[in-house]
């Protein structure tokens, strides 16, 4: 079965994937760029200095201040966007990387539909080879193709997969990130920070599922790491009390890690829709954009 | 702790089931494949202690579970010594043998407003035998000996063979009984029910029985108990009397004069009023008391209506043991004078003398009984020694109080008369002795050597009458020839009648109470034969109708029939029987040798709220599988967790 749905994209669709920062796209495009440029939007006045274009002289004001002007405008330009998809073992926990894969794939397509670049990234040991970014429409196939492809397994490499994002794309691009964080948050709190620094602007959706959080255990039963081939024997009435309290403490170290790293994150529990999920990251996303 | 149900205990290994279901339970897990392990790693490392303790005292609780239940099932008993005779489910046949002594001992109180130790002894070995579920045992009471076989416990609580009695217990023998009605019924698992005190007179502790005891007790082993009541030490408060004899006064003929004893176990108690009642009129006399001791010495009664059906009672204030309260006289008119007279040859002398003096019957010497003797008040024999029986039956005589009076055999000369007194030969010598104050002559002298005290003697031969007391009575020895109306001694006459009439005189005050008999001992076969027509007339039980009688104490008499006459006989308890001497620890000791008696304290706490000193222990049972269900649903209550983001 397909990870993409297209009638949740048609859906979504009527939200623009917007960054919170002006981007650095290689062709104009909808958002906005830290240059100025040829749009419409009027931005300042700027003193001719030799080997600017005379073309763009502002005559009325030299006729007002006989002085040479030049007239500046805002600068539209496109969005390079990146999908991080932790594809690791622990993905493979319920239907965590299904919907890692389809979000994934709405994202993609939104973008490119908008006319942005999009770029995927797998993080674990055996992901694919990273798809770089295109802008046309025969992009979308090679990213849902490359997602449909992947398969979770083996340890997480997302940590070192966003410190290699950070110092290979020097662009500002929108990181969005789709994993279940199970690792050290103060691991990822450097990644983090070290795309921030770069500019990047950092997304991520924290998938869990809900029986990772509050485990319907019931008798014993013997754990195998899925991310590895380590296995614990272990009796629910003693494990679960303290089980959940450690869930608790990671779930509030890693929204703490989120804040002070000015990463946009999102829960995506198991028990919430998609659709839920992705409208609300794209609708706060427009409204600020629009501000 | 002992159970009724004894196979229901094969149940026990159930107990393990808990931790074998635990076992396999571990072996058989799933496998699940987990994402969030580091959780777990974390979790595993912090907070395992406390929920694996949990996990242990779920699984101790369970199996205490099962333990109780199997327990429940098997219906414990409050008490660790009665396993044996409770045979049922293990498929042991369990004999029970109650030993019952209705000896007046255990007529004594447990304290004030309590029942007797005889009643708690029934009402408990009854309720006892109900709980371990006996159906059938055997009775052996103290009176009659005989087995009985009684179907339900609780019909030894009104049983007739369960009532008092006034005569003593021999634990010797009613254990040695209960022993070979044991043996006879086969090898199987028993108990013996021991009811009965620690009174140092019944027990016997001379007896040759207990030997033969031991050795049987060793022999059953462990498939025998032997459950012995304990009833402690009884609480001081008890007070006893008893006539030591009863005379007619010294000077006149018309009153009685009666000693008495009065023990209390109380040494401070300073006296006791004390009810002497003979035929129709009570009198009280206040006897003082000293380290709970007193006596009544020559207390003299006017015998209002003359001798004739002469009975008695002194008695004092019921205390403890009502039992020990009473004692019954009897002062049959016909036991004043009679005298017999065994002779070798004919004594026309002694004959017209005894004569005069009241009534006089003649036996043969080989004839002579003890019950011939039952109202005689002196006894002359003449001739040679007695034969073995007739000595026994004269010793009892005299040590009961009668007068024996010896005279030599005209031509046998033995070592020994009677209790080491010797005749010798005759010697034809004349001479004059004195004897109270009285000369009289003699022509034909034998000596007398032996024991005895010195009444009259001869110079140069040396005692010709002397005397001796034996028990109560008394008994003279006379060397002169008495067989001949022509004899110096027998022609002078006044000795010879001053002598027969002093014996008869003293014989006939002293045996005033010979009437009077030891409750439980052996009567006197002219008593025995004539039981049936005995009428109790002063009693301390209800004897009426009773087929034991001898065994309780009261005033019987006997109608007159046919040529037999009519008589009164007393019948009191043992003296022992008031005695405060218990049987120690060691003597008990001693006694069962390496057998281990299981003593059943029986005392005056808990009377009231226990019936039996042996019950099922449903409650503590059931309380405890409670209490642990309770614990086991706690513990296995799913623990508050922390609230999940």
């Amino acid at each position: 079965m397909s990870a993409f749905d297209p009638e949740l994209a048609q859906r979504l669709s009527v939200f623009p994937i917007a960054a919170r920062s002006p981007m650095l796209g290689s062709v104009s495009g909808r958002h906005q760029s830290p240059h100025r440029g040829s749009s419409v939007e009027f931005a300042e006045y700027r003193r001719y200095q030799p080997g600017d274009d005379p073309r763009r002289l502002d005559w009325r004001a030299f006729g007002r201040s006989d002085r040479f002007y030049v007239k500046e405008f805002e600068a539209d330009t496109n969005l390079r966007l990146v999908l991080v998809l932790d594809c690791s073992g622990s993905m493979g926990f319920g239907d965590k990387f299904q919907r890692a894969q389809t979000m994934a794939s709405l994202l993609a397509y939104l973008a490119v539909e908008q006319g942005d670049a999009a770029r995927l990234v797998g993080a674990g040991d055996h992901c694919s080879d990273p798809i770089p970014p295109r802008r046309n429409a025969a992009q979308v196939s090679v990213l849902l193709e490359a997602i449909e492809s992947m398969v979770p397994s083996g340890k997480t490499r997302l940590v070192e997969t966003l410190h290699e994002i950070a110092e290979t794309i020097r662009q500002r691009a929108l990181v969005v990130i789709l994993s279940d964080l199970f690792f050290e948050t103060e691991e990822l709190r450097s990644a983090l920070d070290h795309l921030r620094f770069r500019n990047h602007d950092t997304v991520a959706f924290h998938l869990i599922d809900r029986e990772e959080i509050a485990p319907q255990w019931h008798r014993r039963i013997r754990i195998e790491d899925m991310e590895g081939g380590e296995s614990m024997l272990i009796e629910p009435d003693e494990i679960v009390e303290a089980y959940e309290s450690e869930v608790n403490a990671f779930m509030d170290a890693t929204a703490e890690t989120m804040r002070q790293t000015a990463t946009d994150y999102h829960i995506g529990m198991s028990d919430r829709s998609l659709e839920e999920i992705l409208g609300t990251f794209l609708s706060q996303r427009a409204a600020g954009a629009s501000r | 702790m002992s159970f009724l149900r004894l196979i229901a205990l094969t149940a026990l290994p159930l107990a393990l089931l808990p931790i074998v279901i635990h076992l396999l339970h571990r072996r058989r897990h799933p496998v699940v494949p987990w994402a969030a392990t580091m959780f777990l790693r974390r979790a595993t490392a912090t907070r395992r202690g406390p929920a694996r303790l949990r996990r242990y005292l779920v699984l101790g609780s369970r199996v205490l579970i099962v333990v109780a239940l199997v327990v429940a099932f098997a219906r414990p008993l409050s008490s660790t010594s009665f396993g044996v005779a409770v045979g049922k489910g293990s498929g042991r046949q369990a004999s029970s043998v109650v030993i019952l002594d209705r000896s007046p001992s255990m007529q004594r109180r447990l304290g004030n407003a309590l029942p007797t130790r005889l009643q708690t002894a029934t009402q408990r070995v009854a309720a006892a035998l109900e709980t371990l579920g006996v159906e059938e045992f055997t009775l052996i009471e103290s009176v009659s000996r005989q087995p009985i076989r009684m179907s339900e416990p609780a019909r030894l609580i009104d049983a007739a063979r369960a009532k008092p009695a006034s005569s003593s217990a021999n634990i010797p023998e009613l254990l040695l009984d209960a022993l070979v009605v044991l043996e006879n019924s086969g090898e199987g698992v028993a108990d013996v029910w021991l009811c009965t005190d620690r009174q140092f007179g019944d027990w016997r502790l001379s007896s040759s029985q207990w030997e033969n005891i031991r050795s049987r007790l060793s022999r059953r082993g462990k498939g025998l108990r032997v459950h012995l009541l304990d009833f402690g030490e009884s609480p001081a408060g008890n007070a006893s009397v008893r006539v030591t004899d009863v005379r007619s006064a010294r000077d006149t003929n018309d009153e009685l004069a009666i000693d008495l004893v009065v023990e209390s176990d109380q040494p401070d108690l300073s006296s006791v009023p004390v009810r002497v009642t003979l035929a129709e009129a009570t009198t009280v006399a206040e006897v003082s008391l000293r380290d709970g001791v007193g006596t009544l010495s020559d207390f003299h009664l006017p015998l209002a209506g003359g001798w004739k059906n002469l009975r008695g009672r002194v008695s004092i204030p019921s205390d403890l043991n009502t039992a020990d309260d009473q004692w019954f006289f009897v002062a049959p008119e016909d036991a004043a004078r009679q005298t017999v007279l065994v002779s070798e040859t004919d004594c026309p002398a002694v004959r017209l003398a005894l004569g005069v003096l009241g009534e006089v019957r003649v036996v043969d010497a080989p004839t002579l009984t003890l019950d011939q003797l039952d109202s005689v008040a002196c006894v002359v024999w003449q001739g040679a020694p007695p034969a073995e029986t007739q000595m026994a039956a004269l010793q009892t005589f005299v040590r009961s109080g009668g007068s024996l009076v010896f005279f030599p055999s005209r031509s046998v000369v033995t070592p020994s008369v009677f209790e080491g007194v010797t005749f010798e030969a005759f010697e034809e010598t004349r001479g004059e002795s004195s004897f109270e104050d009285y000369v009289f002559p003699f022509d034909r002298v034998t000596p007398v050597r032996g024991p005895l005290t010195v009444d009259a003697d001869v110079v140069g031969i040396g005692t010709v009458i002397g005397s001796q007391r034996i028990g109560t009575g008394e008994v003279s020895y006379c060397g002169f020839d008495v067989t001949s109306l022509t004899g110096a001694f027998v022609e002078d006459g006044a000795v010879l009648y001053g002598l027969l009439s002093s014996a008869v005189e003293a014989g006939a005050r002293r045996r005033l109470g010979a009437g009077s008999y030891v409750a439980g001992e052996e009567l006197p076969e002219a008593i025995t034969q004539r039981s049936d027509a005995a009428q109790a007339v002063m009693a301390t039980h209800d004897v009426s109708g009773s087929f034991e009688f001898g065994s309780h104490a009261g005033v019987f008499e006997f109608a007159k029939q046919g040529d037999q006459s009519g008589r009164l006989i007393a019948i009191n308890r043992d003296v022992s029987e008031s005695a405060t001497r218990r049987v120690t620890d060691e003597e008990l000791q001693e006694l069962f040798g390496d057998f281990t008696v299981n003593r059943v304290e029986v005392s005056d706490r808990g009377l009231q709220s226990e019936a039996s000193f042996v019950r099922e222990i449903w409650t503590g049972v059931w309380w405890l599988l409670i209490g642990l269900l309770i614990a086991e649903s706690w513990l296995s209550l799913p623990r508050v967790r922390g609230k999940a983001t």
